[in-house]
């Protein structure tokens, strides 16, 4: 694996043929986790499959912030306009490009639980980047990955409140018990909105639900953290393995 | 001080006054120096100052400037338009919760652009006050991967720094990076004197750049507020 800590002879002549950038946020996570929570998840999957995959491909440091504008306002929440976020990656996946690294795999915020690759879950715009870049540049590819809709079938068998749970609730306070538990505070009983959750795009998070928590935070354990970060992570690679594999069958017979 | 290891409501509840945010890049920087040189140094001094003067630490951008490395391998950039706007959307993520000082530390020489962003904030927001502070060492005049940088990656990060130095000087003035790349000008990528580089000069140079950046913006800030109430 080769990360920001090598040099660029080491990258130079270890001519990785992918890179992995993480893209996380920093925004409320209702009264009792970090409003880093987001990047501290996504930088230990990034790094985690990273390692799994093989040694040659690059890792760049996650991107901290995402397209968090329902937050905007409250304590500690930076966001990006998504244009900006748009630009970000543009900038990034083609300056991996320009030095000949032509297999790029953008490992979005998780979001919430569930769905699958095809509807983004948060950081809306990385679908929309990742199918410009890949009509600009057709001999490169460009994937994007949500290890949460990825593992979506599993972490319903782990969690209790899977279905429901939306933002700082079971599953990312149990990663975050089993990552961070140092940085997690008590929290009183999560709450579900009576809403579906389209209403994110119509209204401010903490005008739905009140401290931000959508789940249910206090069924979180160590051990449901740990047993789902491992599936984040198993899912995430097979996800980017068969992804590249079925891509470049279909390059070479184009050719 | 608090950063992203805290809940939104204890930060909200501390009311920090002023958030610092370090400016980093990933670029190549020889063979002996990480590519992260730029962003490790940053988030170290932006992390210290923001501890002694309890601040709001936003993490360090990873990403800025760094085309002038062209082909270089493990260099990776933000164009100008688009550091442009992270630093627009950061400085007003803090003006709307109330956080209307800001220090831009910038850790890469060729950040051009964040002069005219901050600028340009600081008239259209009248209550927002954003400073830009860059990274100089008194004495020391190296321009990439040098005696500085050697230096500090010694003090910061001594495991990841291979010692078999470069040192070259190229014979023309900085804005040559204006006119080609950093290979063109220095194939092995330095610009300075790496074989001066030592870990006390390390130490020295991130305890006086703390001393330093501190003194700065409480000078800038009481100019700023004095100007301001005028």
């Amino acid at each position: 694996m080769l990360y920001y800590n090598n040099s660029y002879i080491d990258i130079k002549k270890t001519n990785p043929q992918v890179a992995i950038l993480g893209i996380a946020s920093i925004e409320k996570h209702g009264n009792h986790l970090p409003v880093g929570t987001d990047y501290i998840i996504t930088e230990e999957i990034t790094k985690r499959v990273t390692k799994e995959l093989n040694e040659k491909i690059y890792l760049l440091p996650t991107f901290p912030f995402g397209t968090s504008i329902g937050h905007a306002g409250t304590g500690g929440t930076i966001y990006m306009k998504y244009s900006t976020l748009m630009k970000v990656i543009k900038d990034l996946v083609e300056s991996l490009y320009y030095q000949g690294i032509n297999k790029v795999v953008l490992i979005n915020n998780h979001g919430r639980a569930g769905g699958s690759c095809i509807v983004p879950q948060g950081n809306y715009i990385t679908k929309t980047a990742v199918r410009q870049l890949n009509y600009e540049y057709p001999e490169s590819s460009v994937i994007w990955v949500q290890p949460f809709s990825e593992a979506g079938e599993d972490l319903l068998k782990i969690f209790d409140s899977c279905e429901h749970d939306v933002h700082a609730g079971e599953i990312e306070t149990s990663l975050m018990l089993f990552l961070k538990e140092k940085m997690v505070k008590k929290q009183k009983d999560g709450n579900i909105p009576d809403f579906s959750v389209e209403f994110l795009n119509y209204l401010p998070f903490n005008q739905i639900s009140k401290d931000s928590v959508w789940g249910k935070p206090e069924l979180g354990s160590f051990e449901k953290g740990e047993k789902a970060l491992n599936i984040l992570v198993q899912k995430t690679v097979e996800y980017i393995k068969n992804t590249f594999e079925q891509l470049d069958k279909m390059k070479s017979n184009k050719i | 001080m608090y950063d992203l290891t805290n809940t939104s409501s204890e930060i909200r509840e501390a009311k920090p006054q002023l958030a610092i945010f370090g400016i980093g890049a990933i670029e190549q920087h020889t063979k002996n120096l990480p590519v992260g040189t730029d962003w490790i140094t940053v988030s170290e001094l932006s992390k210290r100052v923001a501890r002694e003067i309890n601040a709001f630490l936003v993490p360090a951008l990873p990403f800025s400037m760094s085309q002038c490395h062209g082909r270089m391998a493990g260099t990776v950039w933000l164009k100008p338009e688009t550091l442009a706007k992270v630093i627009e959307d950061t400085a007003l993520s803090l003006y709307e919760q109330g956080i209307k000082k800001v220090v831009i530390l910038n850790g890469h020489g060729g950040n051009f652009i964040l002069e005219p962003v901050v600028q340009e904030l600081n008239i259209i927001y009248k209550d927002l006050s954003i400073i830009l502070i860059e990274l100089e060492f008194a004495g020391i005049t190296d321009i990439h991967a040098g005696t500085m940088e050697t230096s500090l990656q010694l003090y910061l990060n001594e495991k990841n720094v291979r010692t078999d130095w470069v040192d070259y000087v190229p014979p023309v003035g900085r804005e040559f990076l204006d006119y080609a790349v950093m290979e063109l000008i220095s194939p092995q990528g330095v610009w300075g004197t790496q074989s001066r580089g030592n870990k006390e000069l390390g130490k020295k140079i991130m305890d006086t750049s703390v001393k330093n950046c501190i003194k700065k913006i409480h000078e800038i800030f009481n100019t700023l507020e004095e100007k301001r109430s005028d």
